[in-house]
């Protein structure tokens, strides 16, 4: 189970960062904004995601 | 001591590098010592389970305990544990994985084997698509296509307008993180356990060839070290092969199963 959570949260900011980060390199967003928010938005998501398929 | 002071620092490959792993070709370009040694290893499970169940009997004899235990442990421990009253049909290949990784790796600690063929990544990638192979496939025929990719893109309980944020993640994580993750961890076991043994092994050469008393001493620690971490990479070797197998009998354990 272990597995299946740090998978979720590898994936999480991994998904997330890197559609940030296109989108940095898109549109020319200063200072990685995209992806530093993507990172933080796909953990939290990960973390939504564990509660939801794991918890109780 | 005489021969082990003709070997200078010159004599010993040193530091060790990813350039050990790839050995020199026994026989042409298709046949290596790792080809040789998944050969053997394939020979040797064959014949284990042929000599150990020739003639089984009610009462089992000694050979047959012994390889009805193996099979026993998967089929138990493992496929029913894990799967649950389903598990027996998944027994015999999670018993053969178990077996194939576990020989595999254990050549890693064997005088003259003395490497696994795991340590190149190539031999857990081919496990672990097998492995994604028979979860996908499993849980597609149990469920249906449509079914199945809904069951594990679409958390239950969940608000519509976070799906959108939600499957990306689902979908890396369920089918392509599991069989990354499911051979990079034998490979990099099966790779740092080697290199290790290579860094004290001739590190301790290196040192006990130097000259200096205090680096001689060095040396001889270093052999030491040697010696427990063999013993440390062989509990790693069952101790992998084991977590490939569970790992592999959960995936197949989520396919199938009815709705969470």
């Amino acid at each position: 189970m272990g597995w299946t959570a740090l998978g979720y949260l590898i994936a999480g900011s991994g998904v997330w960062g890197a559609i940030g980060w296109g989108i940095d390199a898109y549109f020319g967003v200063p200072k990685h904004i995209g992806l530093l928010t993507g990172m933080i938005l796909g953990m939290f998501l990960a973390v939504y995601l564990i509660v939801k398929r794991m918890g109780t | 001591m005489s021969q082990l002071a003709t070997l200078t620092t010159s004599d010993i490959p040193w530091p060790p590098s990813t350039g050990d792993f790839f050995l020199p070709d026994v026989a042409g370009p298709w046949i290596t010592k790792f080809t040789i040694l998944v050969w053997l290893a394939v020979a040797l499970i064959i014949a284990f389970f042929m000599l150990t169940q020739r003639n089984a009997k009610i009462v089992p004899s000694k050979s047959q305990w012994l390889g009805e235990s193996v099979y026993g442990f998967v089929r138990d421990g493992v496929a029913k544990d894990v799967i649950g009253h389903d598990g027996a049909k998944f027994a015999p290949y999670l018993t053969t994985l178990f077996c194939f990784i576990a020989v595999t790796n254990i050549y890693s600690i064997i005088p003259t084997a003395q490497i696994s063929p795991n340590s190149h990544i190539a031999f857990p990638i081919v496990l672990a698509v097998i492995s994604w192979v028979i979860f996908n496939v499993v849980g597609i025929r149990k469920h249906g296509f449509g079914h199945y990719v809904k069951m594990n893109l679409v958390p239950p309980g969940v608000p519509k307008l976070l799906l959108p944020l939600l499957i990306p993640i689902e979908f890396i994580s369920t089918f392509l993180l599991r069989p990354v993750t499911l051979s990079v961890r034998l490979f990099a076991n099966m790779f740092a356990g080697h290199l290790i043994l290579l860094v004290f092994t001739l590190g301790g050469f290196l040192l006990v060839g130097s000259g200096n008393i205090g680096l001689a001493v060095a040396g001889v620690i270093s052999w030491g070290m040697a010696i427990a971490l063999t013993i440390f990479e062989a509990a790693i070797a069952l101790l992998q092969a084991y977590v490939f197998v569970m790992l592999s009998a959960s995936y197949i354990a989520g396919a199938i199963a009815d709705e969470h």
